[in-house]
């Protein structure tokens, strides 16, 4: 096989991929990557077996004779490949195996490697993925989705289902909902094309490298199926383990009644949380809010900084209401709400409150943040 | 069953009508029976002896205050009556019912009868083991109480009889001897506990402070008596079992848990007159409380002023202050040098001779820590004989005589004092904790040999100074070949820094190497929880609230400590709520913990609670927060440090309350004393 393709690309596809490949494993194969012809393109695939990244990219490709046929490929340890590519100058880079065998010969300029690689035939195949339900996203949906509930995955392996992001999918809305039992993210959105009805948890790994790969402009599909999905973002495929076990009941946690509703702007709010961290941020995140009149005062204090006031516009609808919060939980819902004001509803000191956006999509998006008490 | 036997009712109005002329006769003499009606009824009668019944009740007042008191008396004729198994059986703490099941000698039905009587057995059957009073010093009057204040049935066997006797007693009188079949040993029921004294019924505690006080008693008595198996039931519930072990440590880790009991040092010191044995817990296991230090006399559960203050000052370089560190320590005494008979339950005891207890506990725990672990080994070897550690102590002085005559030493001990003299650590040491509270007892014949070649007690002429010199001297001995305190830290030189890991620094008595992550993280962590000390007294602990409430299946001991412990845990930022059955849900957790595996920290506590009932703090959460939390902020293996940023970590670390271990336990620093390099390099001793 002998194959010639620009620099450039093969390195961001080699990038691309290298996000899956395994940082420590006791299987040697999983720090490599396999690279096979197919047609015109090549394909490039790195798993550590929870994770598989595939990514083609156009090329010249030469069949040579001794070739067993398409399909077949080699393997380089991923970090002297991806180094090797990033230090070569911007020409066409050739590929080359004349011996056959485990080592490939990359030709670029007045540059020679000879990388020894291993047998691409211990190059763990991806699953079959057999889905159940299929649906596609525009990018640029995908990634706000993502990004409204990643923050509020669990990051205790000790509950290892809540350390995914729960997808589900029927008829045509799609929802997502991430919970670390402190707080909860919900977001839904309409899908213009699937079928099929399905529900998985997805790790946050894979989420975050969707987040990644996905542009605005990438129609994402992506198919569930039993214990894997797929996700097809352009020329990319990541196919993923799902998280097993049940994900709680999480229809339960939102509150279904308030008694007070406070109208903030996102912007200000936001700031006024991020100047009350400062001083909350030794005393447990701690920032009381409480009404008064048409003012919402934020305050902190801490036994070694000292304490912190802040005073905001609010519209409130209800009796006045002093409850604490987590900075960092406020500040983590604010910085993904786009809109520009955002409700906060409440029922009492102790009971959880509701944050969503006001205007386009307020019904889309809502996040549950439970109180902080002092005993 | 044995209700039947007899008619109650008259009984009970019999019962009354003695208690009437106990009273108006008992209350003048100082005995609390407040009848008032009764009082003013009887204005002006004559006196009477008193009738053994009411006798017994004036004992019981003394011995029989709740029934854990009872639980003692019968656990301790079962163990003087050589068993090897004691069961306990409580109903509602002891309230409703107490049984006490034995597998030991049992008695003679003549024996059994005579037992109920006061004084009898004591005085008459001296040689009967049960009631001797060289044992656990009953009196003979524990089961006379007991019987006059509750319905009592005694079920008793000896291998020898064929038949097992069965005693009923009520309110004191005996209601029927019968014989029946029963295992060897002997079983006591105690039922409807002061049914006949109101006033001591209706001062009885919530069933669970009764239950810790039994508890409390069974652990105490299987860590002195570690061959013995004990269980003791509650409503069903096991609340402490021990099979009994030869190994005392296994007594240590079922009271206290298996992680305590792993970082427990043994203790041992032997004198002519007195040995002192047990264990003790390193630096790094302490409780806000001092209810996990047992201290026995002789095998008897005490408290001692002398034993606490001189344990307290073993430790005083190496522990936090309000922290106290675990023990179980066993003082064995010539039975003539000790008094026992102060209190009524003999909790406390007189020593003849309390100098002499005081420095023999001082020393065991001493000698335990140094060899135990807590300072590294290089100085381990000279510090081990008791008479070594005072030529240490002289690390000042010219090599050459440091083993040569105690003549010579004591000219050079004002030396080598004098810079410990003036500080008030080592004045408060010295002077106030010796003289002040325990006058000292005239010079010591019996005296600790180690202590009789000091040079304090020959040269001084009088004997309180006699008495405060040494302990003085043994204080000095500690600090100086640790060569780091509060004294001595200006003159600590950095020299270098080793493997970027090791700070290597030197002090006038040794060479000190310093694990710079582990002095980081002592210091680190006790500025922290100062800190956090002043935030929780001034804002409490913050909890943050659960969207998904956790639930939580519990063992059912476990569940039953959750279920009385729900308050506590809350104070700690866990709101938990039963569930029903051994099923409890988590409403909210500390914030500090509200990232991390909170549920395994709860089951943590929740073990800690179970396995140390003593135990009553549950400051878990902040504490292990705070470690963590110093742990990264700490300075790493490998980071260079200029000469002024290690000079100010060792000022830091002279600063801090223990400067011997990290959180975790790890020791921070390891000394080479300039005399133990002198004598490797054989520039001193016998070449």
């Amino acid at each position: 096989m002998q194959a010639m393709c620009p620099r450039k690309d093969l390195y961001e596809a080699v990038q691309t991929v290298g996000r899956a490949v395994s940082g420590r494993s006791t299987l040697p194969i999983l720090s490599h990557l396999l690279v096979a012809p197919q047609g015109n393109t090549l394909k490039l695939t790195a798993t550590d077996l929870e994770m598989w990244m595939e990514c083609s990219l156009p090329a010249r490709i030469q069949a040579s004779l001794d070739d067993t046929g398409d399909g077949e490929g080699f393997t380089a340890p991923a970090r002297v490949f991806t180094e090797m590519l990033g230090a070569l100058p911007d020409m066409d880079v050739q590929l080359d195996r004349p011996e056959g065998g485990n080592t490939v010969q990359v030709h670029c300029g007045r540059s020679d490697y000879k990388i020894l690689g291993l047998p691409a035939e211990e190059f763990p195949a991806p699953p079959d993925v057999t889905p159940t339900a299929t649906f596609t996203l525009p990018g640029e949906v995908l990634r706000d989705m993502i990004r409204h509930v990643l923050f509020a995955v669990s990051t205790d392996e000790t509950r290892v289902i809540l350390t995914g992001v729960l997808l589900i999918f029927e008829g045509d809305s799609v929802k997502m909902v991430a919970t670390d039992t402190h707080r909860l993210a919900v977001r839904t959105a309409t899908v213009a094309a699937g079928d099929g009805s399905a529900t998985a948890v997805v790790p946050a790994r894979a989420m975050n490298e969707v987040l990644r790969l996905a542009t605005d402009e990438d129609a994402v599909t992506i198919s569930l199926a039993q214990g894997q999905a797929r996700f097809d973002i352009g020329g990319t495929t990541m196919v993923t383990r799902l998280i097993e076990g049940t994900f709680p009941n999480y229809e339960r946690v939102i509150p279904t009644t308030h008694d007070r509703k406070l109208t903030l702007e996102t912007t200000e709010f936001a700031r006024a949380v991020r100047r009350a961290a400062i001083v909350a941020r030794d005393n447990a995140n701690r920032v009381v809010i409480e009404t008064e009149g048409a003012q919402l005062v934020l305050s902190a204090e801490s036994g070694t900084v000292g304490s912190v006031r802040e005073e905001i516009e609010v519209a409130r609808e209800g009796d006045d209401i002093q409850i604490a919060f987590n900075a960092k939980y406020l500040q983590d819902v604010l910085g993904v709400v786009e809109t520009e004001g955002v409700v906060l509803e409440l029922t009492e000191p102790l009971r959880p409150g509701i944050l969503r956006p006001i205007g386009d999509g307020a019904d889309d998006y809502l996040c549950v943040l439970m109180p902080m008490q002092v005993i | 069953m044995f209700r039947g036997l007899s008619p109650r009712p008259p009984l009970l109005k019999e019962r009354g009508q003695g208690g009437e002329a106990l009273f108006d006769l008992a209350f003048p003499l100082g005995y609390n029976k407040p009848v008032t009606e009764t009082l003013s009824q009887t204005p002006g009668r004559a006196v009477v002896l008193l009738d053994e019944n009411t006798a017994n009740r004036i004992a019981a007042g003394e011995v029989i205050e709740r029934p854990s008191s009872v639980v003692k008396e019968l656990v301790e004729n079962a163990l003087d009556a050589g068993a090897t198994r004691v069961e306990v059986e409580l109903r509602e703490a002891g309230k409703r019912g107490i049984v006490v099941r034995d597998n030991g000698c049992g008695m003679s039905r003549d024996d059994a009868v005579l037992a109920l009587q006061r004084h009898a057995t004591s005085k008459i059957r001296s040689a009967d083991d049960l009631f001797d009073i060289r044992t656990l010093g009953f009196r003979g009057e524990a089961l006379p109480s007991i019987a006059s204040v509750s319905d009592l049935r005694i079920v008793t066997k000896r291998a020898e009889d064929d038949a097992a006797t069965e005693i009923v007693v009520r309110g004191g009188d005996i209601i029927s001897v019968t014989e029946t079949g029963a295992p060897d040993g002997t079983t006591f029921v105690v039922e409807n506990l002061f049914f006949n004294t109101p006033a001591r019924l209706k001062f009885l505690k919530t069933t669970p402070t009764e239950l810790n006080h039994a508890v409390d008693l069974l652990h105490r008595l299987s860590l002195a008596y570690h061959r013995i198996a004990f269980r003791l039931l509650h409503d069903g519930y096991e609340m402490f079992t021990y099979p009994g072990a030869a190994d005392p440590l296994h007594a240590v880790a079922a009271v206290w848990g298996r992680d305590t009991a792993r970082e427990m040092v043994p203790l041992r010191y032997e004198s002519p007159a007195l040995s002192v044995r047990g264990f003790v817990s390193k630096p790094s296991v302490s409780k806000a409380t001092r209810t996990s230090q047992a201290m026995f006399v002789n095998g008897r559960y005490v408290r001692s002023r002398t034993m606490t203050h001189a344990f307290d000052t073993a430790f005083k370089h190496l522990m936090t202050t309000d922290r106290h560190p675990v023990c179980a320590l066993f003082l064995d005494i010539a039975p003539e040098l000790v008094d026992v008979n102060v209190h009524p339950t003999k909790i406390e005891v007189r020593f003849t001779r309390d100098g002499d207890v005081y420095s023999a506990v001082h020393h065991a725990v001493q000698d335990a820590l140094l060899t135990g672990g807590l300072v590294p080994e290089v100085i381990v070897q000279p510090s081990l004989p008791a008479t070594n550690s005072r030529a240490e102590s002289n690390g000042l002085m010219p090599p050459r005589s440091a083993l040569s005559s105690y003549a010579r030493t004591e000219v050079e001990l004002p030396e080598a004092l004098t810079p410990l003299a003036p500080s008030p650590g080592a004045a408060g040491e010295g002077g106030v904790g010796m003289s002040a509270p325990f006058s000292p007892s005239p010079a010591g014949d019996a005296r600790p040999a180690a202590w009789e070649k000091g040079p304090g007690d020959e040269g001084n002429p009088a004997p309180p100074a006699g008495d405060g010199r040494p302990l003085l001297g043994a204080g000095g001995a500690d600090t100086s070949y640790i060569g780091f305190d509060g004294q001595r830290i200006g003159r600590l030189r950095v020299l270098a820094q080793s493997r970027n890991t090791y700070i290597v620094a030197e002090t006038d008595d040794a060479l000190l190497l310093i694990d710079q992550h582990i002095a980081h993280e002592r210091v680190l962590y006790e500025q922290m929880m100062n800190g956090v000390t002043d935030t929780a007294a001034n804002w409490g602990v913050v909890a943050q609230h659960l969207a998904l409430p956790q639930t939580l299946h519990l063992a059912p001991r476990e569940a039953r400590v959750v279920e009385e412990r729900r308050e506590a845990l809350a104070r700690a930022g866990f709101i938990v709520e039963p569930f029903g059955g051994e099923t409890f849900v988590v409403r909210a957790v500390p914030a500090v913990v509200a990232n991390k595996d909170y549920l395994g920290v709860l089951r943590g506590i929740i073990e800690e609670m179970v396995t140390a009932s003593v135990a009553r703090r549950l400051l878990v959460p902040h504490e292990a927060a705070v470690i963590m939390a110093s742990c990264k902020m700490a300075v790493k293996k490998g980071d260079p440090l200029t000469l002024e940023e290690m000079t100010r970590l060792l000022t830091d670390l002279a600063k801090m309350k223990n400067p011997f271990t990290c959180p975790h336990g790890r020791p921070i620093l390891l000394s080479l004393p300039h005399r133990e390099m002198d004598r490797k390099f054989h520039r001193i001793g016998p070449h």
